[in-house]
């Protein structure tokens, strides 16, 4: 299995993107502004607004669902823009990233606050009708809320750790010792 | 005579600007929070100037708005403004001249002069225009001078190592 990765990440390296991506200057700032601006600050914020309100601790007098409607279609596109900019980053030295530590911790939390939408999309929020004008919202909702705002700031938080640990030996070089 | 480039030289020679340059996690910890203070201010900002543009919350007051969202605007602001100040410090002269950190503060000096020339002008008669199918052309001009300019500021945020010696 880590054979299959190790050569992957080989690969993502040296295709003309990668190359690229690694050689190039300026490249690798403006896509990480990208980013950054127009992925971290739309993704943060609509599901901070959203994690927020299932809290139940603002925006009380706002229906749910008009939030959920309003704010999800952003989160949505952010996202999208995270994983193109995130691969383009990813490529310019995959193997690196790979072999770090917290590249798997950062991917988990991605992993993890999905899951967590998914799961408060499938379950409180199938009965949204009941609550949808409550001040405060049901157990699964608060406890959605509040996950998904610690998990998308350790993502973030990650995000930035990782680039210290890419520029440091990387932690487990055993992972791919060769 | 106001010598600023030997007030940075005392700046980065302080226990606070020697302890974060030299410490491994502290400037890479005060970056992720000056990371997340660009969510709240360029968040905030954008949801407004988005509003401005006519592009979403249509139905919503502009004053309604403004309230819900100026405060963490501010959080946001004053989050950077000490945070920028603390990694500033760790390399005050390096970044000083630097002139791509030269140019994001005008940037965010421009910013400012954006949102108080619209604040006294087109926004005293919000109530007027503010349900209109088309925003008037003030409040577009100012929404996307502000988006663009916040875009800038972030961009050169990005850059400023850049070009360092």
């Amino acid at each position: 299995m880590v054979d299959v990765i190790f050569h992957f990440c080989k690969w993502l390296e040296q295709t003309p993107v990668g190359t690229f991506m690694r050689q190039s200057s300026w490249a690798f700032p403006t896509v990480e502004s990208l980013h950054v601006l127009c992925g971290n600050v739309p993704l943060l914020v609509s599901t901070s607004i959203l994690g927020a309100r299932l809290t139940g601790r603002v925006l009380r007098d706002v229906p749910v669902s008009r939030l959920v409607a309003g704010l999800l279609p952003w989160s949505w596109i952010a996202f999208l823009i995270q994983v193109v900019t995130g691969s383009l980053l990813f490529s310019s030295a995959a193997s690196r990233y790979a072999a770090t530590a917290i590249f798997p911790i950062k991917m988990l939390l991605i992993l993890l606050a999905g899951a967590n939408a998914l799961v408060f999309l499938r379950t409180s929020y199938r009965r949204v009708a009941q609550w949808d004008t409550a001040p405060i919202p049901p157990l699964g909702a608060r406890i959605a809320g509040y996950l998904s705002i610690l998990l998308w700031l350790g993502v973030l938080v990650m995000g930035r750790v990782l680039n210290t640990a890419v520029t440091l030996v990387p932690i487990s070089v055993n992972l791919f010792g060769r | 005579m106001l010598d600023l480039l030997g007030w940075c030289h005392w700046l980065e020679a302080t226990p606070m600007g020697t302890s974060i340059r030299e410490s491994q996690w502290l400037f890479p910890a005060i970056e992720t929070v000056h990371l997340i203070g660009i969510s709240m201010l360029v968040g905030s900002t954008s949801i407004l100037d988005l509003r401005l543009l006519g592009v979403s919350l249509k139905k919503t007051p502009i004053a309604t708005l403004t309230a819900m969202v100026l405060p963490w605007a501010w959080i946001g602001f004053t989050t950077q403004l000490v945070t920028g100040f603390l990694l500033f410090s760790a390399e005050a002269t390096q970044v000083y001249t630097d002139w791509v950190f030269r140019i994001k503060m005008l940037l965010i000096a421009a910013a400012g002069i954006n949102a108080l020339a619209f604040h006294l002008t087109t926004n005293r008669r919000a109530t007027q225009w503010e349900n209109n199918l088309v925003m008037p052309m003030g409040a577009k001009i100012a929404g996307l001078s502000s988006i663009l300019l916040w875009c800038g500021v972030v961009f050169a945020g990005r850059w400023i190592a850049f070009f360092f010696q």
